[in-house]
């Protein structure tokens, strides 16, 4: 086969072409929940009728209001798809085995690992606005937000922070027997631990410590103080924390992946399932 | 000089004194570690543009080898350089000049369409995005999987995947080509097929080193061979030198039904005979015989064997098959 | 047949992580949520009653992810289709499955008792000890009825561990397990008074905390042998759309 000499791309084009076009590609060959089967059940149906489920239980026992419940699941669902759906984004590799020929490509690990985040934020997004959406047409949601705009900041901030510590267990997912138990472990301790369904001075003062380093819990403080029409003055720290937590767990995930890369190496342990 | 470019005399492929060693750790109640050497010491250079052969045993330390110098394994020691390059200082260089490809069901993306897995890896290895869709057209279609690229890759045979495999390494079009075991579970017609796009490949200018444990692959395909063994090299040269320096000098091939154990070892335990090695063929057993040259034994087998349901018994000249198994068990 | 089944589907279950998840984790999650909001409100209802609660919906839970697991389990390992040709109804089979499971349910309902017992200092008092434990095996029951019925489409559908997802909170929600009935939209009471579980519910509670639990058992008993003649036509269907569609293997 004759060939003209292959052209390589430089790098910061290939850089980002690795981060965009082919985290969109490894999304559609890991993410599980692309096709309306699974999406639908698991990123709609299931968000609904927990956002209904909460609101109700807090008429019940008289803690809250409505706002608080509806804002605190409507931005915690976009973990289903930051935690469950970033695990498996990167721990399937393992399934496929595929993780050998990549490891043996050039590719900046940067833009391989990080690149695959984007399509999951954008899909956490999704189940968090329709979250909102299903809230005002059937819980009568109406909120007062006077900056809507950093209103979206924190939850596309908050998106981001839940996919970080999806990319911290996926990674971990790449070695651990069992990553989902973890995954699904964090999943409920933080419906009970991020201020998400429970007042957070309701918890004693260690958990409260624990929440603050964990995704969700300072996204949905400031969500709740926006969609209550305060100043953005007030919410900033919130803001602020989510970003730094979301950044570190992010982070975590990545030293993780190149520890194992280099640990894989020396021992020989890829694609061992 | 620039990196990748190599200078001439020099070798495509060095490997010097490479030692892998493994550690695990078994049992467990007590665990305790077990180091396994799987390579001892192995060192061989492929010249540019040589089809090279690693035959040899499952278990030989032949993908051990390989993965050292497709940068996904360190040696324990040893220097390994592929065009000049230090596999483990620049693992990144070496990586812009090979193409690694296994056999296997696995390492593809299932849910992916053949197409998609090339485009993922052609970003990976960064392709000129202008060049991907013709790149990738024309290694579909030297691997036959013309008109197949919008399938998704969960409903494909083995064969095919082995053959998307293949294209996917030469995406790049790179200089170093490795295949591991690249025709197993491969159907007949299919392999074939494998076969002929390496040794395209290799009177393209390509310098390949693949690894297999089928000794007429080997024969047939390389320029040079070397045999492996238990992690060492325990013979190297082109076929036919391999061929000419083979020991055995004639092969005595029974074909008997319910041959006791007994039988077995006398046979081995007469002074000419070099080894016997015994193989399950349906109901029957196989027993090749090595023995030294000019040695006339079949009189002496059949008197040994009297009372035990002779089928046929036949005396050729050694093959290269002949010569691996003795040099692969050892004897 | 159907105990063989169920004692197998409870041997199973018991072995593994995922079940631990659903019968015992999942479930002292929501009650802890349920208890620490009830403490922070208005404490109308008592921590008993969320405890219970808690308890059921994990009992619902390991129904609907036992069953949908239980099934995809068989068919990766390409046990449905033998299954499905083997001379005993198929109703046999998925009702000792979907009983095994809400019997790991228990499991569920037993912790989330001592948890808040243990961590918020719930009152364990029941007001009616033997109708108590009546009313726990019938809702158990009713349960596992509901599962054969819901689970029959797990046959068919070829990943069931998204309609497992999907189908938690809304049984959870409408049949009135952690939430009274009397706050939630009126055109939803129907439906309630329809589903087994949602009369079980009221036994327990009633048995526990105070009020009639004859009554609500007596419903549940009815609707239950309802929901089993419905499991079986529907599992009939199921079988037959199941092999024009092909969905009992994964090919």
């Amino acid at each position: 086969m004759s060939v003209a000499a292959v052209r390589r791309e430089g790098g910061a084009g290939n850089f980002w072409r690795v981060f965009f076009v082919g985290g969109l590609i490894s999304y559609r060959a890991l993410f599980y929940w692309i096709s309306p089967w699974q999406y639908i059940p698991t990123l709609l149906a299931a968000p609904l009728f927990q956002i209904l489920f909460f609101v109700y239980l807090g008429r019940s026992v008289g803690v809250g209001s409505t706002n608080f419940f509806v804002v605190g699941n409507s931005i915690q669902v976009c973990s289903m798809s930051g935690i469950y759906g970033m695990t498996m984004a990167i721990s399937n590799e393992r399934f496929f085995q595929t993780l050998s020929p990549i490891l043996a490509t050039p590719a900046n690990r940067i833009a391989l690992f990080l690149g695959r985040g984007l399509p999951v934020v954008v899909t956490g997004l999704q189940t968090t606005v329709f979250g909102f959406l299903v809230s005002a047409l059937l819980l009568d949601f109406r909120p007062a937000p006077r900056d809507l705009p950093a209103l979206a900041l924190t939850v596309v901030i908050t998106a981001g922070s839940c996919t970080g510590f999806g990319m911290a267990l996926g990674s971990i997912g790449l070695r651990a027997r069992d990553v989902w138990l973890t995954a699904n472990i964090a999943y409920f301790a933080m419906l009970l631990l991020c201020g998400v369904e429970v007042p957070l001075r309701q918890l004693p003062g260690a958990l409260q410590v624990l929440a603050d380093f964990l995704p969700l819990t300072h996204g949905i403080a400031a969500a709740r103080l926006l969609a209550s029409g305060h100043n953005v003055a007030a919410a900033w720290p919130d803001i602020g924390g989510e970003l730094v937590v979301g950044v570190a767990w992010a982070s975590a995930g990545f030293l993780l992946f190149r520890y194992f890369e280099r640990q894989g190496r020396r021992s020989g342990a890829f694609d061992r399932l | 000089m620039p990196r990748g470019q190599q200078s001439i005399g020099e070798s495509a492929i060095d490997v010097e004194q490479l030692w892998r060693t493994y550690r695990t750790t078994t049992g467990t109640l007590r665990r305790h570690r077990l180091e396994i050497e799987a390579v001892r010491g192995i060192s061989l250079q492929v010249e540019p543009g040589e089809l090279f052969g690693l035959l040899g045993p499952n278990g030989a330390g032949k993908t051990t080898t390989i993965r050292v110098l497709c940068t996904l394994l360190l040696p324990t020691s040893g220097k390994v350089r592929v065009r000049g390059i230090d596999v483990v200082d620049h693992p990144g260089e070496v990586r812009r000049q090979i193409g690694y490809v296994f056999g296997g069901d696995r390492g593809l993306y299932d849910r992916l369409s053949a197409v998609d897995n090339l485009r993922y890896f052609a970003d990976l290895y960064g392709l000129d995005p202008r060049q991907q869709r013709r790149r990738i057209e024309a290694v579909l279609e030297l691997v036959g999987l013309k008109g197949r690229g919008r399938e998704r890759v969960e409903g494909f045979s083995r064969g095919m995947r082995q053959r998307l495999h293949l294209a996917r390494g030469l995406l790049h079009d790179p200089p170093v080509l490795f295949f591991d075991e690249p025709t197993i579970g491969v159907d007949p017609v299919g392999a074939r097929e494998v076969r002929q796009v390496i040794s395209d490949l290799a009177k393209s200018g390509k310098t390949i080193l693949l690894t297999t444990h089928y000794m007429f692959e080997a024969d047939s395909l390389c320029d040079r061979i070397a045999v492996i063994a238990k992690g060492k090299i325990v013979a190297e040269g082109t076929p036919q030198e391999l061929k000419a320096g083979v020991r055995v000098g004639a092969v005595v091939e029974i074909e008997a039904y319910g041959v006791p154990e007994l039988t077995v070892q006398r046979i081995r335990d007469l002074p000419e005979v070099d080894s016997v090695s015994t193989e399950v063929r349906e109901q029957a057993q196989l027993l090749t015989v090595q023995a030294q040259e000019g040695s006339q034994l079949t009189g002496r087998l059949l008197q040994l064997l009297e009372g035990v349901r002779v089928e046929r018994i036949a005396a050729r000249e050694p093959t290269l098959e002949d010569a691996y198994v003795a040099l692969v068990t050892g004897e | 047949m159907v105990l063989s089944g169920w004692w197998y589907q409870l041997k199973m279950q018991a072995q593994s992580g995922f079940t631990v998840l659903v019968a015992l984790i999942q479930p002292l999650i929501f009650a802890s949520i349920a208890m620490a909001d009830q403490q922070a409100g208005n404490r109308t209802l008592p921590l008993l009653y969320y405890a219970l609660g808690a308890g059921i919906m994990g009992i619902w839970s390991t129904v609907v992810f036992g069953c949908g697991g239980a099934l995809n389990w068989q068919r990766h390992q390409g046990m449905l289709e033998p299954l499905v040709i083997v001379p005993a109804p198929l109703v046999l089979v998925l009702l000792g499955i979907t009983l095994g499971t809400a019997t790991v349910g228990l499991y569920a309902m037993g912790a989330t008792l001592l948890w808040g017992w243990l961590v918020f200092g719930a009152h364990l008092h029941f007001a009616n000890l033997p109708a108590f434990v009546i009313a726990v095996i019938a809702t158990v029951v009713a349960l596992g009825l509901l599962g054969l019925v819901l689970g029959s489409s797990f046959v068919l559908y070829r990943n069931s561990n998204a309609l497992s997802n999907a189908l938690e909170y809304p049984v959870w929600l409408v049949c009135g397990l952690l939430v009274p009935l009397s706050l939630l939209p009126g055109w939803t009471h129907p439906l309630a008074y329809v589903l087994a579980p949602t009369w079980g519910v009221e036994a327990l509670r009633a048995a526990a905390i105070g009020g009639n639990p004859w009554l609500p058992l007596l419903w549940c008993g009815v609707s239950s042998i309802a929901y089993l003649g419905l499991g079986v036509v529907l599992v009939r269907n199921v079988e037959r759309l199941s092999r024009i569609h092909a969905t009992l293997t994964f090919q």
